[in-house]
């Protein structure tokens, strides 16, 4: 690594605000550097880990399995997590400021791009956020109503409408063997989804489809569970792409023009090159309107939905206060270094994962994303200006005020929702728990709330 | 399902992937990287990285490098288990 025999650690103080994958993986690069006495990573949920918690799909545990990885950082006794605290509001960033030598922010991105359309705001219509907090158990999700359901409408060309149509598919007695919370594993139980129609603007060979998630829902088709669609006009023309990748997605695609004859539960089916257009229905969505851009006419087709997501894409909304601002989709930064409205560098406040980079990048990207910026916090640390005694104070005694969630407590919610899935007995090593205050009071059993 | 990395590894070993896996699990094997197929979270991180584009997702890996899927798999499980010392794990 770099050498740090010139700056001594002694009393140096690093604050993360995220404890999400880009924040953990942080946690971990200052741990090695060995450059500082005090690592404090912050979150606004009781609970660490981020979008590895209420991002990635209930049904691939594999990739949760990363956990294990980011506790190596968060869970050092050397660092401290200070979960169910918001900086900005609870304590403010300049207060933080003060009582750090350095900020790292690890805020992610995850305010849903919107389609601009007037029926965006109908009940039914939800980014992919939201969809997938619901999903994933987020405290602050709100509950989705499937068994009205019978037609639902999935816009995007990446992994996350991957995700959703899966979760929608697929047969729910497989997702009692994911950590999803029991409400809402009962609310998949009751949809009534037939028809699920997957809508890309792009062509075939434009997708950002993973050929691995692509495959997923092949197997949904090979079990039954689904019928894909796909028209076969859609591919004419279209030559393979020069990766491997590519080449895979459109295999699958492919396999996909020709019906298969037996019944089956749902219908997927997937159109390219082709937009939404209007959404109507109040309060609640009932149809859409949809133009296909593949032929010489535009041609407009009218579909009932009564559920639609959209999966276009993420940006940073909120920053956590002056001196941030938003550019393109993320905190403005040279690379690491926030910048402020008159693009100034601002000493001492640093940016890592999504709210540097956008939302996009695979999980293992914040591990390099995090060595970049952590290298940039080194070598400005021995220009900036010390912490006060008094603003280290005033800051902790904030902390101690707050009730937030300690290393303790988080250990605490994951005995709880390991008992809890003993109780499910599907074979998940862990149900989640859905409500903060429930999160809060199994956090820290002395208080009752 | 796991990611594998082929022969357009051998004798160059950028390791820009290292710096990737989020779950480290990318051995050095000498000649070259693998990847260890049980430990592989299928992220594929590491893939778009590769400056050899030697590395595939199992099932894509082209038919002339098949043989890299075993290769892969015997290393790494060979090297983890050296790291980890004789009768742990």
């Amino acid at each position: 690594m770099f050498a740090q025999h010139d700056i001594p650690s002694q009393g140096r103080r690093l604050a993360i605000v995220g404890a999400g994958p880009a924040g953990c993986y942080a946690a971990k690069e200052a741990l090695q550097a060995q450059a500082f006495e005090t690592i404090d990573v912050f979150d606004d949920l009781p609970v660490p880990y981020g979008l590895l918690r209420y991002g990635v799909a209930p049904d691939h545990p594999r990739t949760k399995r990363v956990a294990r990885v980011l506790e190596s950082g968060l869970g050092d006794p050397r660092v401290r997590f200070h979960g169910n605290v918001r900086i900005g509001e609870a304590v403010k960033l300049e207060n933080l400021r003060r009582a750090y030598d350095a900020v790292v922010l690890a805020t992610g991105a995850s305010l849903d791009r919107t389609l601009g359309l007037r029926g965006e705001t109908a009940t039914g219509v939800l980014g992919s956020t939201e969809f997938v907090r619901w999903y994933s158990g987020h405290p602050d999700s709100k509950s989705v109503d499937l068994a009205n359901v019978t037609d639902a409408v999935v816009v995007g060309g990446g992994n996350v409408a991957l995700d959703i149509v899966r979760l929608i598919c697929v047969d729910p007695h497989e997702l009692a063997r994911t950590d999803m919370p029991t409400e809402v594993l009962d609310q998949f139980a009751r949809s009534r989804v037939e028809r699920v129609s997957l809508l890309v603007r792009g062509r075939p060979d434009q997708t950002r489809f993973s050929y691995a998630e692509l495959a997923e829902l092949a197997e949904l088709a090979e079990r039954g569970d689904i019928e894909i669609v796909v028209d076969p006009s859609e591919l004419d023309g279209i030559a393979d792409p020069d990766d491997s990748q590519g080449r895979g997605v459109l295999e699958l695609l492919r396999q996909w023009t020709v019906r298969p004859s037996h019944p089956v539960r749902r219908t997927l089916r997937i159109s390219f090159q082709t937009q939404l257009n209007e959404i109507s229905g109040s309060p609640a969505v009932d149809e859409v309107t949809t133009i296909s851009t593949n032929t010489v006419d535009p041609t407009r087709t009218v579909h009932p939905a009564q559920l639609v997501v959209t999966a276009i894409g993420q940006v940073v909304g909120e920053v956590c206060g002056p001196p941030c601002n938003v550019n393109s989709g993320r905190i403005s930064n040279d690379g690491s270094r926030v910048r402020d409205e008159l693009d100034r560098p601002v000493p001492g406040l640093f940016v890592v994962g999504w709210a540097k980079r956008g939302a996009s990048g695979a999980l293992g990207t914040n591990k390099k994303c995090a060595a970049d910026t952590t290298r940039c916090v080194l070598q400005d640390l021995p220009t900036l200006p010390l912490p006060t005694p008094n603003a280290i104070r005033a800051v902790e005694t904030q902390l101690n005020t707050l009730g937030a969630v300690d290393w303790r407590g988080w250990k605490r919610i994951e005995s709880f929702e390991a008992e809890l899935a003993a109780v499910r007995g599907s074979g998940t090593k862990t149900v989640k728990v859905h409500n903060r205050q429930h999160l809060l009071a199994i956090s820290n059993p002395a208080q009752r709330l | 399902m796991a990611f594998v990395i082929t022969e357009s590894c051998v004798d160059v070993m950028d390791r820009a992937c290292v710096d990737q896996c989020p779950v480290d699990c990318i051995y050095d094997a000498g000649q070259m990287m693998v990847i260890h197929p049980d430990e592989c979270i299928n992220c594929g991180a590491c893939e778009p990285v590769c400056p050899q584009e030697a590395i595939f997702n199992e099932s894509l890996v082209p038919p002339t490098s098949t043989e890299y899927i075993a290769i892969n798999r015997n290393s790494a499980e060979r090297i983890a288990h050296q790291l980890s010392g004789p009768g742990e794990r």
